[in-house]
């Protein structure tokens, strides 16, 4: 029975392939109807999948697949067209087959024995046998020892995991028929979301043990720094040999652990194709969507936070971004839109971006909006910049208003804060008419940083790497006051500047002729943080801030620096 | 191309009514034995792919004989023959490997449907 189990296992996991190949699939057939590759490649994954099915008798997967296989094969023949119908009918097919693969492996059912059923128990018994040896029994209802002495009511209820097992007992001759036993809570609607987001699951291993394997390298990173400080102040040049060949092997160990951790983004992105499909659908829009750079890796836990953030900027882009098909033509557009999602490796981050080429924000009603909910004085100045970073701001988004005038803004503070979470910043660039593009920066990995040192006085601080645009040192001549505000001109273009020694409660030093400042850019916005001095960069362990009294957002946690005292980080976003 | 059928019971006349239903269909009759000490030693030497088990019989009884036969080839395939009313021992020998059970008098598509269920394990 163990190798029917392995039969099993393979099965599903090469199933799974084959039907998210499916959806790619059908997604080029419904595109270009005359795509004999994909009609050909389709119909051969269903039938793959028909066979492997069929060894394992599992009849319900079998009979779905054979019926959609024989469908393209119709099609191939130039018996069929592709019609509407039909793909959809390939698409609720292939969410059927995924459900019998992969939910329904678990399953709740009851089971009625018909009333002549000789020695009941024994039947019932016979029956557990089955699931024992071919799943795996989770629970019976009444319990199986009372079950064994025959103590039910000609039905009992069986919870169970295994694939084509419910079939099995319902084909067998005592057996009047089966039920499935719903669960109590169930939200449809969510439920429907939830299956795009399909969650990485190739890791062998517990992440927990992932999580602790890293936070172990990342003591001996704090260690190792410790030590490299106490060899220069010493002058240990022997030490110093020593720890050179030491540092090269925590370096190499750092980078393996963080390798473990890394899988593809196409193993959430390849949902996403159907979703905008599903969505522009039900929502009359017609889109092309495009993806790049799904095969970068990144740390599996960041991934899994990046989902539901892009979810919702690909609602946003076909909800809110691309005009019905109407609108674009009288606008001169192309009538289908086109929403592209970018993946690019930056040297310690990703940039992930999601842009449309639909009709953009309206900035002018972001800021009235802004002005009436009491964001901003009523004859306030503006930057694009500054406007935008409202539609960050939590409620900001839920007035049906905005949704409907600026073309934009759901859940925008809900992706806002699960980048923050991350470490990572959210960008927003639009133009009235032309489209919308967001971009995330996200960090490759979560514990371990790169992050720039900087000092107010005798305190050190870290500023985390994906907030740094560049870093400059400006003489003090190039700080000027426009409107009250404090601005920094920077070739040919005007940043604000913030000081945060003054933030933090720090003197400023008068006397500093050439002032070291940070350019950082998130939300929309690109402006200069001014510091006492610059250190340099270096790799630190973000430890989380212990719970303190009073708002301190704007520290991102706190790390443990190479003299062995805390060092806080900076997140930038909140300083402003 | 039948499955090869060990057929196990103490009267001559179940086991000609049983090796009947299965001849029938196609299914060879290997062997008999009448009792459970029987049984095991016919299921070494013939190694069968189904064996039908009565369970009360003198000697060693159809339990006894399940248990001895799971320990020589723990995929064997045995169906139990049961009177009604002893359904106690019938849960036992399922508890201990027997893969399902006909209750005498049967019909013939009760044993067949069973015989076939079971050889597709």
């Amino acid at each position: 029975m163990e190798r029917t189990r392995e039969y099993e296992e393979l099965f599903r996991s090469e199933a799974r392939e084959y039907l998210s190949q499916l959806n790619t699939l059908v997604l080029r057939i419904e595109k270009n109807p005359k795509d004999r590759d994909a009609i050909n490649e389709a119909f051969r994954a269903f039938h793959t999948i028909k066979g492997m099915a069929a060894s394992l008798g599992y009849t319900t997967i079998v009979e779905i697949s054979h019926e959609l296989e024989d469908e393209l094969d119709a099609v191939r023949q130039g018996k069929k067209k592709v019609t509407e119908e039909l793909i959809e009918k390939l698409f609720s097919g292939i969410d059927k087959l995924e459900g019998l693969i992969e939910k329904k492996e678990e399953r709740k059912i009851r089971i009625y024995l018909s009333k002549d059923t000789p020695l009941p128990a024994a039947r019932a018994v016979v029956i557990l046998n089955i699931i024992k040896s071919k799943g795996e029994l989770l629970g019976t209802d009444p319990p199986e020892e009372e079950i064994v002495k025959g103590n039910f009511q000609n039905s009992f209820v069986v919870h169970f995991r295994g694939a084509g097992i419910a079939e099995e007992i319902a084909s067998m001759e005592d057996v009047e028929g089966i039920e499935e036993v719903l669960e109590e809570k169930e939200e449809v609607e969510e439920e429907k979301e939830e299956t795009y987001i399909k969650k990485a699951k190739d890791v062998r291993v517990p992440i927990e043990r992932l999580d602790r394997l890293q936070n172990l390298v990342g003591e001996l990173v704090i260690g190792k720094e410790q030590i490299l400080r106490m060899v220069s102040r010493y002058n240990l040049p022997d030490l110093a040999e020593l720890m050179g060949g030491f540092s090269r092997i925590i370096q190499e160990l750092q980078d393996e652990v963080m390798k473990i951790r890394m899988v593809p983004l196409s193993m959430v992105f390849s949902r996403f194709p159907r979703y905008v499909r599903d969505l522009s659908k039900k929502l009359g829009k017609e889109v092309d969507f495009i993806m790049r750079g799904t095969e970068i890796e990144l740390d599996r836990s960041l991934l899994d936070a990046l989902s539901d953030p892009l979810i919702h900027l690909l609602r946003n882009a076909v909800d809110h971004g691309i005009e019905p098909p109407e609108e674009r033509i009288k606008k001169g557009k192309p009538r289908k839109g086109r929403i592209e999602l970018n993946a690019v490796r930056m040297k310690d981050s990703i940039m992930i971006e999601v842009s449309d080429d639909g009709k953009g924000i309206d900035v002018d009603k972001v800021l009235e909006r802004a002005k009436k909910m009491g964001l901003v004085e009523e004859e306030a100045e503006l930057t694009e910049g500054e406007i935008l970073k409202f539609l960050f701001t939590p409620g900001f988004s839920t007035s049906e208003e905005i949704t409907d005038i600026s073309g934009r803004g759901v859940g925008m503070d809900v992706v806002k804060e699960a980048m923050r979470m991350i470490g990572g910043s959210v960008d927003i660039k639009t133009e009235k008419g032309k489209g919308t593009r967001c971009s995330l920066k996200v960090p490759l990995t979560m514990a371990i940083i790169r992050a720039f040192l900087i000092k107010l006085e005798d305190d050190t601080f870290a500023v985390p790497m994906t907030y740094i645009d560049e870093t400059v040192e400006v003489g003090k001549e190039k700080i000027q006051h426009v409107h009250k505000k404090e601005v920094l001109v920077l070739r040919d273009e005007v940043i604000p500047v913030i000081w945060l020694g003054k933030r933090l409660g720090y003197k400023i030093k008068e006397n500093q002729h050439k002032l070291p400042v940070i350019i950082s850019s998130a939300e929309g916005l690109k402006y200069g943080v001014i510091v006492d001095e610059f250190i340099g960069a270096t790799d630190i362990v973000v430890k989380p801030l212990p719970p303190l009294l009073g708002d301190l957002d704007i520290f991102a946690g706190v790390t443990i620096l190479g003299d062995g005292r805390p060092g806080l980080i900076i997140d930038v976003p909140n300083l402003i | 191309m039948g499955a090869r059928v060990l057929i196990v019971d103490d009267a001559v006349f179940m086991r000609r009514m049983l090796a009947d239903i299965l001849r029938k269909e196609g299914y060879e009759i290997v062997g008999e034995a009448e009792n459970g000490a029987q049984a095991v030693e016919k299921y070494k030497e013939l190694k069968p792919d189904l064996v039908t088990m009565d369970i009360i019989m003198p000697d060693m009884s159809g339990i006894d004989a399940v248990k001895e036969i799971m320990k020589i080839d723990p995929n064997a395939k045995i169906i139990m023959v049961s009177a009604m009313g002893h359904q106690t021992l019938v849960v036992e020998a399922i508890q201990a490997g027997a893969k399902d059970y006909v209750v005498k008098p049967f019909q013939p598509s009760r044993v067949l449907e069973a015989v076939q269920r079971v050889l597709k394990l």
